[in-house]
């Protein structure tokens, strides 16, 4: 029976150097940046040191691909022995070619998860497991009313290329008032895709609600920085909550 | 010298990285000459079994992988490796392994499953090998696929459990592969790569 997943989800952006193209990795609210909270090597290699499920690192880059994260992803690969999946406007299939080819083992693709061609040429060369698509929607989204923007999202096709969905209400990001968990259920009565949840946590309690209502894995990142616990002591609370969770390797 | 074998759709960077840090000398191999002498050749996973199959066929790695193979030199296939190294896929359909092992993979029953199989899982040993030693009898690793090798009690080395029993580990002769990502595995997966160096 596979172990539910906690994700640290590092999200980086350009650092504006003069010497070198560098990253430093931020929290953000409703996606957009609220603070600077470190390198994000660093971060992965204290994650690492937790026994994580899975590390998602996110470049949070509006306009276009930035290949210079593609060399950020080697160096995270250099140092890690533990699965990661990386996502960054991708837009084209060599965008994702060059991702695998500095160690990623899953890509993330969300705003243009409408782009069939672009899923479906991933899918065919890498492989339907290594394709996540990232349904990121806010409150403002949702006021058509749940069932149209589920209609609309699963119109778009993109069901048939993915490996993995994440679902992420932006407007709870950062907030702390727990992931939009109404969603999750009219999913799983359309698609048997493995689900992960992200957004808005800030408990214990709130994870093990999250694969309560059968989520597989959880994404967690401003909970990270701002709890006093370690992922291992999470992992071991949710394990005495009933959670089916890896408590060693 | 552990060979691994490069292909566009592989993360064969991650496996390079994991030996370096084990301090095993290895390199990527791109093409057919850099394989001349190989001992240890690692086919690494990530992919889809059509695409790599049209790889090692346009490429020309069939027959010498084949030949090495014959000659004695040990492979390690990981996930979609571990695939290739057997005959056909229900990925693929009309697509070719490399035929080292007697073995077709199946997609997982998706009515019944979330598919893929993704995420952590219990491997469990049931018999003997060099590759396993060191490891508890039952273990958890990282999967990522749709499609398993079904249990063969000649040539499994190990079982998970998703649904189905399908193989985790395999082995015949100089042929070992493992359907989840050993480099991806943290403190288990390294020690199965490091007994494949020593094997």
């Amino acid at each position: 029976m596979l172990y539910r997943r906690l994700i640290p989800k590092i999200v980086v952006e350009r650092a504006i150097s003069k010497t070198s193209p560098e990253f430093h990795s931020i929290l953000t609210r409703a996606y957009e940046p609220h603070r600077i909270v470190g390198d994000p090597l660093s971060q992965i290699r204290i994650q690492q040191s937790n026994l994580v499920d899975e590390i998602v690192l996110v470049n949070r880059c509006r306009s276009e691909f930035d290949s210079a994260f593609s060399e950020l992803v080697l160096q995270a690969c250099e140092i890690l022995n533990t699965p990661i999946t990386v996502g960054g406007a991708i837009t084209k299939s060599s965008h994702a070619e060059m991702l695998f080819r500095s160690g990623a083992d899953k890509v993330i693709i969300g705003r243009n998860r409408h782009d069939l061609k672009l899923l479906e040429s991933i899918a065919t060369n890498h492989g339907v497991q290594a394709l996540v698509i990232s349904v990121d929607y806010s409150e403002y989204d949702l006021a058509i009313g749940l069932e149209a923007f589920l209609e609309r999202e699963l119109s778009m096709g993109y069901m048939s290329f993915a490996g993995e969905i994440c679902l992420n209400n932006i407007s709870r990001d950062g907030g702390g008032v727990g992931a939009d968990l109404g969603i999750v259920d009219i999913i799983h009565g359309e698609t048997r895709i493995p689900i992960v949840v992200g957004c808005g946590i800030s408990t214990v309690n709130q994870i093990a609600e999250c694969f309560r209502v059968g989520c597989d894995g959880v994404t967690l990142s401003t909970f990270l920085s701002q709890t006093d616990q370690s992922i291992k002591q999470i992992r071991s609370h949710l394990s005495a909550l009933g959670v089916h969770i890896r408590t060693r390797n | 010298m552990i060979h691994i074998v490069d292909s566009p759709s592989s993360n064969a960077k991650a496996v390079y990285y994991a030996y370096k840090d084990l301090g095993v000398a290895c390199r990527i191999v791109t093409n057919l000459a850099q394989l001349t002498g190989a001992k240890k050749i690692v086919i690494p996973g990530v992919g889809a079994f059509g695409a790599l199959s049209q790889f090692l066929n346009d490429s020309n790695f069939v027959n010498p992988l084949r030949e090495l193979a014959d000659e004695g030199t040990k492979f390690l296939g990981i996930c979609l490796g571990m695939q290739i190294l057997g005959v056909s896929s229900d990925e693929s359909s009309g697509a070719r392994g490399l035929r080292l092992l007697e073995v077709s993979s199946n997609r997982f029953p998706e009515d019944e499953l979330r598919v893929p199989h993704t995420g952590w899982d219990q491997v469990s040993i049931c018999a003997s090998h060099q590759l396993l030693e060191g490891l508890n009898h039952e273990f958890s690793a990282y999967f990522s696929h749709s499609y398993c090798v079904p249990v063969d009690h000649k040539l499994t080395l190990a079982i998970t459990n998703y649904g189905i029993a399908f193989t985790s580990i395999i082995a015949k002769g100089n042929i070992v592969g493992v359907q989840f990502h050993p480099e991806r595995s943290q403190d288990s997966g390294r020690k199965i790569l490091s007994n494949f160096a020593d094997w």
